[in-house]
């Protein structure tokens, strides 16, 4: 029973890992899909060509998926799909912080506390260097683009 | 050549001259820094050019376009680390040479081919030119629709690995394309009732999104400085004080002119195939001088043909690009994506347009990238080594809130609208994506950027044909596109089905094999 488990998960392993590496092509068939619908429904004029497309991403997904299912996965694929690393997650969370306080606070004020985050959490700097980085980070964007090039920065939703 | 005079002369100011040097002097940074390239060069820039004129503006951006392969070749050569994609196979033999305490003979080298390389492709451009524009005239809608699939199976092709996925990224860019309103009916189209998408995905928020704000994250992750002191080798060092190099070069240049001139068509016609770039252009032009030399055992440890192969090709490609994208609106590159777009605000088509009622914007074009290419490599040969064991002390690290805060100014700035920082948020989302699952984003943008006109010239086409599709087989140049696309899927299919090697794995066992 136990050597009949094993042949089967030996034979089930390179298809499932085939199905498993095919993550982004199933993203596109359903993307496909999504528009083919949505296409549908727009008329004949303005939703022929999101069918089309559509159509056409749904072929080349279905042929990605059914080819992946038979070749081995390669090293690099597997790397590019390792779970992300921590300093990769906090890489992420500091860009969409600095798009967020950009779009609250303005440009100059969303790059202070975007500078300050970034040296005081990815970089791992003391909070006083951190601060006087984003002093000197702002300074230089002031002065360039608004000093010397005289553009009106943005100054944020809530000001 | 009226008009060439005229625009020279309306470049010739100090503000032109010195807009020209600063966006040489940051492509080269830009180009010579791991992880960054020109495009970041290219997008820092483009919020400076909008209150300028379109003459200037091209200019400044051409500048930097040209530049930032040269800047690239420097770390390459010192440390052995490519400064972007384009340099990769610069590292083979350049390194090699800078262990050997030649560090100042392959850098000027690589200087002096970059400059005849990129002078090489222009000078094709230019002449050309008259051909060009009636050209453009054979390509009606049909054709310009299959030209634009035709380059997305050109770099689906070059993509060795990842053929479907560069195919599926260019569907999801048309497809992205249809956000907004219908380019044939004026309906609104996938917009969920957000007003700011009507008029379609903002393309400069496309750009931040997907390159400088994705890419900053592999930045904000690295580590610290890579440039440790390259004097501590006593062989290098002795190099280093060595004179007469820069004559060498010279000479080096000379007696090779023949593999000069072959690597700069390599280069120039790779750069001509929609959306292939400068990188395959570098491999390409290092492999033909490969092959078509006698004694190919110094390869790989210094000899000088492959520096010459890789560095001539990848600036060749530059006038190469030009062409698709001024005759036909097509990009050869990401770069020549954004060139095309800030014509285009500015109300300049490419095609016929561009030829006959705005040719001062063609010739600022060439006349930056010509200019440019020169001062670049001065500042290289004058600058030599030095220049880039400075720029290789700043930590790449470092670089990551610039780059982020930049780009979102860059977009501010553009269209002054701050919802385009949350579409450029979502769009950073879609470029680590791509990234991630092995997509293409230069195909995605290309076909972003293309998506309307494509969608416009289908319609037209079918119209043309009365409702029939057999207009995309009419004529001779339709059926010359289909022939071609059907090479490039049996050329890969071959490679599937027969396991043959591209350009870049064969250059990646070369590297291993000198490696070892």
């Amino acid at each position: 029973m136990a050597e009949k488990a094993d042949r089967t998960r030996g034979r089930l392993s390179p298809l499932a890992d085939g199905l498993r590496s095919q993550g982004g092509a199933v993203v596109v068939l359903l993307i496909g899909v999504a528009f083919i619908a949505g296409g549908l429904e727009l008329g004949k004029l303005a939703g022929r060509f999101p069918v089309m497309l559509g159509g056409v991403a749904v072929a080349l997904a279905l042929l990605e998926i059914v080819g992946g299912v038979f070749v081995k996965v390669d090293d690099n694929q597997k790397r590019t799909r390792a779970p992300l690393e921590k300093q990769e997650l906090k890489a992420i969370a500091w860009i969409f912080l600095t798009i967020v306080a950009i779009y609250i606070f303005g440009i100059l004020a969303g790059a202070l506390v975007s500078t300050v985050v970034f040296c005081r959490f990815i970089e791992g700097r003391g909070i006083l260097k951190s601060i006087a980085n984003s002093i000197a980070n702002v300074f230089v964007i002031w002065f360039a683009f608004s000093y010397l090039a005289g553009f009106d920065l943005y100054r944020g939703a809530i000001f | 050549m009226q008009a060439l005079l005229d625009t020279a002369l309306s470049l010739m100011t100090f503000e032109a001259l010195v807009l020209m040097a600063a966006g040489c002097v940051l492509a080269m940074v830009m180009g010579a820094l791991p992880g960054l390239s020109g495009t970041e060069a290219l997008l820092i820039l483009l919020p400076f050019t909008f209150t300028m004129p379109l003459e200037q503006s091209m200019l400044i951006l051409a500048s930097a376009y040209a530049s930032s392969y040269v800047g690239g070749a420097l770390t390459s050569i010192v440390f052995g680390i490519p400064g972007s994609s384009t340099n990769l196979a610069t590292i083979l033999d350049g390194h090699p040479l800078h262990k050997q305490g030649r560090t100042i003979f392959a850098v000027n080298l690589a200087a002096i081919c970059s400059g005849l390389g990129a002078l090489f492709s222009l000078v094709i451009v230019v002449a050309l030119i008259p051909v060009m524009q009636p050209v453009a005239l054979l390509f009606g809608p049909a054709e310009w629709f299959l030209f634009v699939i035709f380059g997305l199976v050109v770099l689906a092709f070059s993509n060795e690995s990842n053929f479907l996925r560069v195919l599926m990224s260019g569907a999801l860019g048309l497809l992205v394309a249809t956000i907004g309103q219908s380019v044939v009916s004026g309906t609104p189209r996938f917009a969920f009732g957000i007003t700011d998408l009507w008029s379609g995905v903002p393309i400069i928020a496309a750009f931040i999104g997907l390159y400088p704000l994705a890419d900053a994250i592999d930045l904000a992750r690295g580590g610290g400085a890579q440039g440790s002191s390259i004097e501590a080798d006593p062989v290098v060092l002795k190099g280093l004080r060595q004179k007469g190099q820069l004559a060498d070069a010279f000479r080096a240049t000379i007696r090779h002119a023949d593999k000069v001139g072959i690597s700069a068509f390599t280069g120039w016609f790779v750069g001509v195939l929609p959306g292939v770039g400068a990188s395959l252009a570098s491999v390409l032009g290092y492999l033909v001088v490969r092959l078509t030399s006698r004694n190919q055992e110094n390869f790989g440890r210094g000899d000088v043909r492959g520096l010459i192969g890789s560095e001539t090709a990848n600036n060749a490609s530059v006038g190469g690009a030009l062409i698709p994208a001024l005759a036909l609106g097509i990009p050869g590159s990401l770069n020549t994506a954004i060139l095309l777009s800030v014509l285009m605000i500015n109300g300049v088509q490419p095609g016929t347009n561009i030829f006959s009622e705005k040719v001062e914007a063609l010739w600022s074009v060439l006349l930056g990238v010509a200019l440019a290419t020169l001062l670049s490599c001065a500042i290289v040969v004058i600058g030599g080594w030095r220049l880039s064991a400075l720029i290789a002390k700043i930590p790449p690290r470092a670089t990551a809130p610039a780059i982020v805060l930049i780009g979102c100014l860059s977009l501010l700035l553009a269209r002054g609208n701050a919802n385009d920082l949350i579409i450029a948020g979502a769009l950073t989302v879609v470029g680590l994506l791509l990234k991630r699952f092995g997509f293409s984003r230069i195909a995605f943008v290309i076909a972003l950027v293309l998506g309307p006109i494509v969608e416009s010239s289908f319609f037209q086409a079918v119209a043309i044909g009365r409702g029939s599709y057999s207009v995309f087989f009419a004529s001779p140049v339709s059926l010359i596109l289909w022939f071609l696309i059907a090479i490039c899927i049996g050329m890969h299919l071959k490679r599937v089905l027969f396991g043959e090697s591209g350009p870049k794995a064969i250059l990646a066992a070369e590297r291993e094999t000198s490696d070892g």
